[in-house]
C-alpha cells in the first residue's frame, strides 16, 4: 500500500503546478477600447455600401449602371449561387451592428477616471448617440433591402441565436422615434473624448479637425446634420405608405437642420494602400480583373442627353472617343465597351454614406409633395448642381438644368430620372429612389428568369438553415420571399 | 457495381476452396499462437489476446513497410476492418483515418496514435480556408513521420472499451505501434539495410480527357475579336467554349504578342494544342534508404536506426527530404529494475507542395477553366526565356498582364512554398518489480515539433487572396508561419498480477496520467504587395503586415483503475474506471468520470470439436468522456488592419461559451472470434453501437444575432455497424502457402439529436464554391451534402424550363444530395508463398458515399470535357447554333401549356452554342454529385527472399528483393476524370473536390539485406 502512495502523491504535487489562466491565450485580447470597434464598424459599413463586389452588393448592376463582362449571373438577378444575402447579413449584423453594440457595452461599463467624473456623462451621451445614429442607418438599409428583418431581438449574441422578424413598418416608426432622441441627445458642447479613448480621431465620418473644443463642437454639429438628413430620408421613404408620418418627420428634420452643402457629406476618405483603399478600386483595379463595363441603359441616356458627367462616370472605348454600354444581362468583351470612369481606378475615391446631393433630391421631393423645404424647382437645380460639383464639373450644371428643367406636372419623372443619374455611385440609395418614384422605367435583364427588375433581395439561405421558423413566418408576412415582392413603402 | 465485386470475391474463394480440398500436407496447421498470442494494449500493457473483451486487430510491420511512401498510413488502407483510410493525392498531404464512424461533429474523429507508449500529435495545421476549398496548401499530418521501417507490429484498438485507459482521445480508437527492438542471441551483427527506388506516373483515368474540337472562348463563333484586319482569339476567356478548330483558319493567338515568341506578329492555325495539360506532369520519384543496427544480451537490448527519404512530386519544382534518426534501448539495472528509452528525431524539408482548392490552383485551372488550344510546352518555353509571367491569359495585345491565370511554370518556380519540420519524440521509463505480483512503472513521454512554413507570390502574378489576407486580393506577397506543438505525458502506473486460486487470476492496474498539450502559432503576411520586387521578407511589405499569434495549453489529469479476472483461462471479466480533470472547461464542469466493463468466454474450451480450433465470445460496454480545446470559454477581440494610424478591433465572430460541459460517448459491442480447421479458417465478427452525447461544436446561428457561430453542446451522433474479418489459408505446405485476409465493415453515423430546435448542424462556416455545404441534419447522415437540386414532376422526372430547354433548379440551396459516408468498405489481401518467392496483392473496395465535383460543375460550363461535344438527334453537332440545327433536347418534362399542373415530354431544344454560364443554363449542384464507390487494386508485390544458406555467405544473414506497384488500377469508379478518394485535407470536411491532383501509379524496387 505504501508503495502505491508515492506515485499518487507525485501526481497530486503536479496538480498543484497548474496555473489559473492556463486556459487563456496570452495572445488574445479579452477587452478593448470602444473607439476601435467604432472605426471598424464605420469602415465595414462604408465598404459594404460602396463595394461593387458580386459577392455582396450588386446594385450597380440592378440599377443598370454597369454590366458584368464574363460571368453574368448577378446581372441576371441570380443572387443565390454566391449566397449574396448571407453576406449582406454578415456585413451588416455581424461586422457593423455587433461592433457598435459591443462598443456601447464597453462605453456603458466604463469607469471614468477622477479628472472626468463631471464631464463623462455628457461625453458618454454623445458617444452613445453617434453610435445609435449609425445603428439606425444600418437598420434602415436592411429593411430597405429585405422588408421584415430581425430588429428588436437582433444582436443579442448568445442570448438569442434565432431572433424573430419584426414588421418593417413598425421598425421604421421605431427608427424615427429613436433617431429623433439621438439627435436631441447630442450636446455639441458636451465633448466626445474620454481620458482613455480619443473618440473623435477614431471617427472616420466626422473627425474633428483638431483636438480642440471648437473643432469637436463642429464635428458634433455635423453629426446632428447627418442625423437630421437621415431622418429626412426615413420620412421621404414613407411618403406613399404613411403620408402623415412622412410629412411630419420631414418637417421636423428640415427645421432641425439637414445638410446644406457637400461640406456636410458623410463619407470615408479612403487611403491609398491596401486594405484601406476604396472597395471599388479593390474590385476594379487591384484585383486586375475586368469584370465590369458600362450598362447600356445609363450610357445611352447620358449620350442622348449630352450629360458631361459621363466622362467622369465612364471611360471612352479605345480610340473611338465614344461611350458605349452593353445590353443589360449580356456578357461583354471588355475592350469593346466603356470601362468605369477614372474614379474607379483611384484608390482614394471616398466612400459615400450620404451626401448633400441626395439630401437636395429629398428636399425637392418634399417641396413637390407638400410644399415644405423651399421651392421645388430651386431644390431640383441645387441637387443637380451639387451632383455636377461632386464630379468636379460644376460649370456644366447650368446648361444641363436648362436642357432638363423641372417638370412640376410629372415631378416623379423629373426627380426620379435625375436622381437615378446623380446617384450613380450610391447604388443602394438609387434603388430606393427608383422603387419609390418608379422612374426611369427599367426593363429586366436579357437572360433574367423573372419579368421585372428586383424590388427586394430574398432572405439568406443561412436564415433558412439556422432560423427556419422565423424566416418562414416573415416570408409569409411579406407576401412571399421573392425578388418581386414589393416592400411596404413601395406603393404602385 | 455489386455484381462485379461479388464476382471477384467468389472467384478467389471458390478456387481457394477447391485447392484446399485437393491438398492436405503436413505442417498445415497455422499455429494458434500466431492467432491468439500476446498483444500490446493500452498504456503498453501486454495482454493475451484471448483475454480481451474488446475488438482489436493486428497488422504486422512487414505489411506496412514493404511499400515505401512518404506516409505509412497509406499502407494501412484495406488492412483493418472498419478502419477507413483516405489516401491523399496531395504531395506530403494529410491522410484521413476514421475508425467506426464519427464520434464528434467538429472535433477530431481521427484515432489516437501511440508509438512505444508515447501518444503522438497527429493534427494538421491547415487553415479553414484550405479545408473548405478556398485556397491554401495541405501541410500534412504528423503521423506521417512514423518510419514504416521501424515498425514491428501495429495493434489497432477499435472501440471505446479498448481505449478506456487512454481517456478521451482514444474514444476514436487507438493505433498502438510497437517499434522493432534489439534481441539477444540474434544472428549476425544485427545490421539491416534497405533501399528502395520508386517512380510515379499519373493514372490518366483520374485526369480530364479534353474535347478536341473547340477552342478558347465562352460564346462559340461569336468569340472572335479582331486584330490587324484578322481574327484574334479571346485571350481573356478561360474556357473551351469558343470557335471550332480549323487548321486552315489563321488567327492571332496570345503567342503572337509575346516578345521573343517564334510566332510573334503572326497569325497561326486554329488547332488544338499538341501538348495538353497531361504533359505538365513529370514522373515522381522516391528514394528511401534505411540502416539499422540492433542487438542485445541478457541485460540490455538496443536498436538504432536511420532512414533517409528523398522524394519529388509529379509537379515540377517539388521535393521532400526526410531524415529520421531513432533508437531504443532497455537495460536491466537489477533483476527488478529495468530502464527503457525510446527516442526519435525527424527533420523534414519540403518544397513545392501543390495548391489546393479553387483560387490560384493550377489543377482547378486544368479541370475547370482551360482553353484547349494553349500548349503547355509553349508556356514552358516562354517562362524559360526570361522567367517572366508570360501567360496565355493576357488582357489584350498591348497589355500582357494576366487576367485570371499565371503562366503555370511561373507559378511553380516563382510562387512556390517551402516548409521544414523538426520533431522530437521520445520517452524514458523505469519499471520496478516490487515483487512477483506487483510492478511500478514511471514513464515520461514527450512529442513535440516545430514547423516553419513559407509561401510566396512573386510580383507580376495575378492578384489573389493570399496568406492571412482572406478577403483582399494581393498582387504579390510573402507569408511565414511558425508553429510549435507539443504533448507531454507523465504516467505512474502500478500493475498487480496474482493467481488468487489455481483457476482464478487477477490483473489490476492503478495509475495516473498527466497530459499537457501546447500549441503555439505565429503567422505573418505582407499586405499590399512587396515593395522591392521578389524580396520575400515581412519587412518588405508595402502596407503594415498582418499577423496572428496564438499560444494555448491544456492540461488533463486522469486517474484510472482497472481490474481483470480470469477463470480457468476460459472466463474473463474486466472493469475500468477513470476520472479526468481538464483545464479546458469551467470549474464545476471540468471533472468527469467514466467506466467500462467487458467480458469474454473462450467457447472452444467448453465446446470440444476437432474442426473448431478456437472460439471466443465477447461483449463490452464503455463510457468515455471528452472535453474541448483550450480557450473556448471567454470571448476575445481581434485586431484588424489599422485605418491609417487608427487601430481597429472586432469581436470574435465565433462566440465562446463558458457553460460547456463534457461530451460523453457510450459504446456497446458484441463479438465472436472463431477459428476452424486447425486455424486454417478464421472469422471475426463484431457488432457495435456508439452513441455520443452533448457533442460540442461550432453551431451556425442566425447572423442577425450579431455573430456567425457559437460553440455549444449541441447534439448526439450514433454509429451502428458490423465488422467482419475473414482469414483463410487454403493451402499450407512445406513449400507453398496461400493466405487470404478479407475485411468488411459498414459504419453508418446518423445525427440522433440536436438541441434548441436546430434541425441541421452546418459542418462548415462558409459556403464552398458551387453553392454546396457539408451538414449534419437531424435524423440524417453525418456529412450530408446540401446544394441546389433539380425540380421533379410528380412522376419523378426532371422538369425543364420551356423557355430555354435547361433543367430547372431549386432556388433553395439546402436540398439533401447525399452523404459522403460510404455504405460499406473493405479490403482483400491475397498472399501466395512458394519457397522463397512471395506474391501478394491488395484490393480495396468502397461502396457508396457521395462526392461533389466542382471540377465537373465548372467544367460543364467551360466546355472542357469530352462529353461536351457530339451529335444530336438531328445528326448535327450539338454546339451549332439553334438556327443551324444544334442544341440538344434533354430528358425530362415541361409544363403542359394547355393543361396547368400537368407535364409533357420535353421537346424544347437547349442552346449549346455558348457556355451555359453565359446563357444562365447551368444545371443544379445535384448534377455534379457522384457516387464515390470504387474498386482499386491498391497494391501488388513480388518478393524474392534469399536465406543465409542459399547465399552461402558468412556475413549476410538474409536478403530480399521486391518489386511493388501501388495504386495500380482503379478497377471501377463512377466519378469521371478524378479519383473519388482525392480531396482537400484530412478532417471532417470530405466529399468535395476542387482542383484535385491526379492519382499516381507507383512502381518500386526494393532491396533489404541483413548482416
Amino acid at each position: 500500500m505504501k508503495k502505491i502512495i508515492i506515485p499518487i502523491l507525485l501526481g497530486t504535487l503536479l496538480v498543484g503546478c497548474t496555473t489559473d489562466d492556463i486556459n487563456l491565450d496570452s495572445h488574445s485580447a479579452y477587452t478593448t477600447i470602444p473607439s476601435t470597434l467604432v472605426t471598424n464598424a464605420q469602415k465595414e459599413l462604408s465598404d459594404y455600401v460602396n463595394t461593387p463586389s458580386v459577392n455582396e452588393n450588386n446594385f450597380r448592376l440592378t440599377m443598370q449602371y454597369w454590366q458584368e463582362t464574363t460571368y453574368v449571373e448577378e446581372s441576371n438577378y441570380n443572387f443565390t449561387n454566391r449566397n449574396i444575402s448571407n453576406q449582406i447579413y454578415i456585413d451588416n449584423y455581424v461586422n457593423v451592428l455587433n461592433s457598435l453594440v459591443k462598443a456601447k457595452e464597453l462605453i456603458n461599463a466604463y469607469q471614468p477616471v477622477p479628472s472626468e467624473i463631471s464631464t463623462w456623462p455628457k461625453i458618454q451621451k454623445n458617444q452613445l448617440a453617434i453610435i445609435d445614429i449609425m445603428q439606425v442607418y444600418t437598420y434602415q438599409g436592411l429593411v430597405d433591402t429585405f422588408g421584415n428583418i430581425p430588429y428588436s431581438q437582433s444582436n443579442q449574441l448568445g442570448g438569442n441565436v434565432a431572433p424573430a422578424y419584426d414588421d418593417a413598418a413598425g421598425i421604421y416608426t421605431n427608427l424615427i422615434t429613436r433617431l429623433q432622441q439621438d439627435i436631441a441627445n447630442i450636446d455639441v458642447n458636451g465633448g466626445i473624448n474620454s481620458e482613455s479613448d480619443n473618440f473623435t480621431s477614431a471617427d472616420l465620418y466626422y473627425p474633428a479637425a483638431t483636438n480642440t473644443a471648437p473643432a469637436i463642437a463642429a464635428s458634433l454639429t455635423s453629426w446632428k446634420k447627418f442625423g437630421n438628413s437621415l431622418l429626412l430620408k426615413l420620412g421621404m421613404t414613407l411618403a406613399d405608405s404613411n403620408p402623415t408620418l412622412a410629412q411630419q418627420t420631414a418637417t421636423t428634420a428640415i427645421s432641425n437642420g439637414v445638410m446644406v452643402s457637400s461640406a456636410d457629406d458623410c463619407k470615408v476618405r479612403y487611403l491609398s494602400g491596401s486594405p484601406n483603399y476604396s472597395p471599388i478600386y479593390e474590385n476594379v483595379k487591384a484585383s486586375n480583373r475586368n469584370d465590369f463595363v458600362g450598362g447600356k441603359t445609363l450610357v445611352d441616356y447620358m449620350n442622348t442627353n449630352s450629360d458631361t458627367r459621363r466622362s467622369k462616370y465612364f471611360r471612352t472605348v479605345g480610340t473611338t472617343g465614344n461611350y458605349i454600354g452593353q445590353v443589360i444581362g449580356q456578357p461583354a468583351s471588355f475592350a469593346n465597351f466603356s470601362a468605369p470612369g477614372d474614379f474607379a481606378y483611384t484608390p482614394t475615391t471616398p466612400g459615400i454614406l450620404m451626401n448633400y446631393t441626395e439630401v437636395a433630391f429629398y428636399l425637392t421631393e418634399a417641396s413637390a409633395r407638400w410644399g415644405i423645404g423651399g421651392n421645388a424647382a430651386a431644390n431640383y437645380a441645387s441637387a443637380i448642381t451639387s451632383s455636377f460639383t461632386d464630379w468636379g464639373i460644376a460649370s456644366d450644371a447650368t446648361a444641363y438644368i436648362a436642357a432638363h428643367p423641372y417638370n412640376a406636372a410629372n415631378w416623379k419623372q423629373s426627380v426620379g430620372t435625375q436622381a437615378w443619374v446623380a446617384m450613380y455611385n450610391q447604388p443602394l440609395t438609387s434603388w430606393n429612389f427608383w422603387r419609390r418614384l418608379d422612374y426611369p422605367v427599367l426593363q429586366p435583364a436579357s437572360a433574367a428568369t423573372i419579368n421585372s427588375v428586383p424590388v427586394r433581395m430574398s432572405y439568406p439561405a443561412s436564415e433558412y438553415q439556422t432560423n427556419g421558423a422565423n424566416v418562414n413566418a416573415a416570408s409569409s408576412a411579406i407576401g412571399g420571399d421573392l425578388l418581386t415582392t414589393k416592400l411596404f413603402w413601395d406603393k404602385n | 457495381m455489386k455484381k462485379l465485386t461479388a464476382g471477384v470475391l467468389v472467384l478467389v474463394l471458390s478456387s481457394s476452396l477447391a485447392v484446399a480440398n485437393a491438398q492436405q500436407k503436413k505442417s498445415d496447421t497455422v499455429r494458434t499462437q500466431d492467432i491468439e498470442g500476446v498483444v500490446v494494449t493500452a498504456l503498453g500493457i501486454k495482454r493475451e489476446k484471448k483475454s480481451l473483451g474488446y475488438a482489436t486487430q493486428e497488422v504486422k510491420g512487414d505489411d506496412v513497410n514493404k511499400n515505401p511512401t512518404s506516409n505509412f498510413l497509406n499502407n494501412l488502407s484495406g488492412q483493418v476492418a472498419g478502419m477507413d483510410i483516405k489516401q491523399s493525392t496531395n504531395f506530403g498531404g494529410s491522410i484521413n483515418v476514421v475508425m467506426r464512424g464519427f464520434k464528434s461533429f467538429s472535433g477530431s474523429n481521427q484515432p489516437l496514435f501511440v508509438v512505444d507508449g508515447v501518444p503522438i500529435i497527429n493534427n494538421n495545421i491547415n487553415t479553414s480556408s484550405q479545408t473548405t476549398g478556398r485556397y491554401g496548401v495541405d501541410y500534412g499530418n504528423a503521423a506521417s513521420d512514423i518510419n514504416p521501417n521501424d515498425v514491428e507490429t501495429i495493434n489497432v484498438l477499435k472501440g471505446a472499451a479498448a481505449a478506456a485507459l487512454y481517456g478521451s482521445r482514444a474514444a476514436n480508437g487507438a493505433i498502438i505501434i510497437t517499434t522493432k527492438k534489439g534481441k539477444k542471441n540474434q544472428k549476425g551483427i544485427g545490421l539491416e539495410y534497405s533501399s528502395s527506388i520508386t517512380m510515379s506516373a499519373i493514372d490518366k483515368t483520374t485526369f480530364p480527357k479534353y474535347q478536341t474540337e473547340y477552342g478558347e472562348g465562352y460564346v462559340g463563333e461569336d468569340e472572335w475579336g479582331s486584330y490587324n484586319g484578322g481574327l484574334a482569339a479571346g485571350f481573356g476567356s478561360d474556357a473551351s467554349y469558343g470557335p471550332k478548330y480549323d487548321p486552315n483558319l489563321l488567327v492571332y493567338q496570345y503567342d503572337a504578342f509575346i516578345p521573343g515568341s517564334p510566332n510573334y506578329g503572326k497569325a497561326t492555325p486554329w488547332t488544338m494544342a499538341k501538348n495538353g495539360p497531361s504533359t505538365f506532369f513529370k514522373n515522381g520519384t522516391n528514394f528511401t534508404n534505411s540502416l539499422s543496427l540492433s542487438g542485445g544480451n541478457d541485460v540490455a537490448t538496443y536498436r538504432i536506426n536511420y532512414t533517409n527519404l528523398d522524394a519529388t512530386d509529379i509537379l515540377p519544382n517539388s521535393s521532400l527530404v526526410k531524415n529520421n534518426f531513432g533508437g531504443n534501448a532497455s537495460y536491466k539495472i537489477t533483476d527488478k529494475l529495468t530502464a527503457s528509452l525510446y527516442a526519435n528525431y525527424i527533420t523534414q524539408k519540403t518544397r513545392g507542395r501543390n495548391d489546393t482548392g479553387y483560387n490560384g490552383n493550377i489543377m482547378s485551372g486544368f479541370r475547370q477553366w482551360w482553353p484547349t488550344n494553349v500548349d503547355i510546352k509553349q508556356q514552358d518555353d516562354f517562362y524559360n526565356m526570361s522567367h517572366q509571367n508570360y501567360t496565355w491569359n493576357i488582357t489584350n495585345p498591348t497589355n500582357l498582364a494576366p487576367q485570371y491565370w499565371d503562366n503555370i511554370y511561373f507559378q511553380r518556380y516563382q510562387n512556390y512554398q517551402n516548409d521544414s519540420r523538426d520533431r522530437f519524440s521520445g520517452n524514458v521509463s523505469l519499471s520496478y518489480d516490487v515483487s512477483k505480483e506487483l510492478n511500478f512503472l514511471v514513464r515520461l513521454s514527450n512529442d513535440s515539433y516545430s514547423m516553419t512554413t513559407e509561401e510566396r507570390k512573386a510580383n507580376g502574378s495575378v492578384p489573389n487572396i493570399f496568406g492571412l489576407n482572406i478577403n483582399t486580393p494581393q498582387p504579390s506577397g510573402y507569408s511565414i508561419g511558425n508553429y510549435r506543438l507539443s504533448e507531454r505525458n507523465y504516467d505512474f502506473i502500478g500493475t498487480y498480477k496474482k493467481d488468487l486460486t489455481e483457476d482464478l487470476n487477477l490483473n489490476g492496474v492503478l495509475g495516473t496520467n498527466i497530459r499537457t498539450n501546447s500549441a503555439y502559432s505565429d503567422v505573418h503576411s505582407t499586405v499590399g504587395g512587396l515593395s522591392v520586387p521578389n524580396y520575400f521578407d515581412i519587412s518588405n511589405s508595402k502596407e503594415r503586415p498582418l499577423n496572428q499569434t496564438s499560444d494555448t495549453s491544456k492540461q488533463v489529469i486522469g486517474v484510472f483503475a482497472q481490474a481483470s479476472l480470469g477463470y480457468k483461462s476460459t472466463y474473463y471479466l474486466e472493469g475500468t474506471i477513470r476520472r479526468d480533470q481538464t483545464t479546458a472547461l469551467s470549474p464545476g464542469n471540468n471533472v468527469y468520470w467514466y467506466p467500462s466493463v467487458s467480458g469474454s468466454v473462450v467457447l472452444s474450451n467448453l465446446i470440444k470439436a476437432p474442426w473448431l480450433s478456437f472460439a471466443k465470445a465477447r461483449a463490452n460496454y464503455a463510457i468515455v468522456g471528452n472535453d474541448t480545446d483550450a480557450n473556448q470559454l471567454i470571448d476575445t477581440y481581434l485586431a484588424g488592419s489599422p485605418f491609417g494610424s487608427q487601430p481597429t478591433y472586432q469581436f470574435n465572430a465565433i462566440l465562446k461559451n463558458p457553460d460547456l460541459i463534457a461530451e460523453k460517448l457510450k459504446s456497446m459491442e458484441f463479438g465472436l472470434e472463431t477459428s476452424f480447421l486447425k486455424n486454417r479458417v478464421g472469422l471475426d465478427a463484431t457488432w457495435y453501437k456508439n452513441d455520443s452525447e452533448n457533442l460540442i461544436s461550432n453551431v451556425l446561428v442566425s447572423y442577425a444575432s450579431g455573430t456567425t457561430l457559437q460553440k455549444q453542446n449541441i447534439g448526439n451522433l450514433r454509429t451502428e455497424a458490423f465488422e467482419l474479418s475473414l482469414r483463410v489459408t487454403p493451402i499450407k505446405s512445406q513449400d507453398f502457402s496461400w493466405n487470404l485476409v478479407a475485411n468488411w465493415s459498414n459504419p453508418k453515423t446518423t445525427v440522433t439529436a440536436l438541441k434548441n430546435g436546430v434541425d441541421n448542424l452546418a459542418l462548415q462556416t462558409n459556403t464552398s464554391q458551387g453553392g454546396v455545404t457539408l451538414n449534419a441534419p437531424l435524423g440524417g447522415l453525418y456529412g450530408t451534402i446540401y446544394g441546389t437540386d433539380f425540380i421533379y414532376a410528380p412522376d419523378g422526372q426532371k422538369v425543364i424550363d420551356p423557355d430555354t430547354g435547361a433543367y430547372m433548379k431549386t432556388t433553395s440551396t439546402n436540398n439533401n444530395l447525399g452523404s459522403y459516408q460510404a455504405q460499406w468498405f473493405g479490403g482483400l489481401r491475397n498472399t501466395i508463398n512458394y519457397k522463397n518467392v512471395s506474391l501478394s496483392f491488395l484490393i480495396d473496395v468502397k461502396k457508396g458515399g457521395k462526392v461533389f465535383s466542382l471540377d465537373q460543375s465548372y467544367g460543364y460550363g467551360t466546355g472542357i470535357y469530352a462529353d461536351s461535344v457530339g451529335f444530336n438527334d438531328l445528326g448535327n453537332p450539338i454546339r451549332n447554333t439553334l438556327a443551324d440545327g444544334g442544341g440538344i433536347i434533354q430528358q425530362g418534362v415541361i409544363p403542359d401549356p394547355g393543361n396547368p399542373g400537368h407535364f409533357i415530354t420535353n421537346n424544347v431544344r437547349l442552346d449549346k452554342s455558348w457556355s451555359s454560364q453565359v446563357l444562365n443554363t447551368d444545371p443544379p449542384a445535384a448534377a455534379f454529385v457522384y457516387d464515390a464507390s470504387y474498386v482499386k487494386l491498391r497494391e501488388a508485390s513480388i518478393t524474392y527472399t534469399l536465406s543465409k544458406e542459399t547465399l552461402g555467405s558468412k556475413f549476410i544473414q538474409g536478403m530480399s528483393f521486391s518489386v511493388i506497384g501501388s495504386n495500380l488500377w482503379i478497377i471501377h469508379k463512377n466519378l469521371p476524370y478524378a479519383d473519388p478518394e482525392a480531396g482537400l485535407s484530412s478532417g471532417n470536411l470530405q466529399g468535395y473536390q476542387s482542383g484535385v491532383m491526379p492519382t499516381t501509379r507507383n512502381f518500386s524496387f526494393n532491396v533489404k539485406v541483413n548482416f
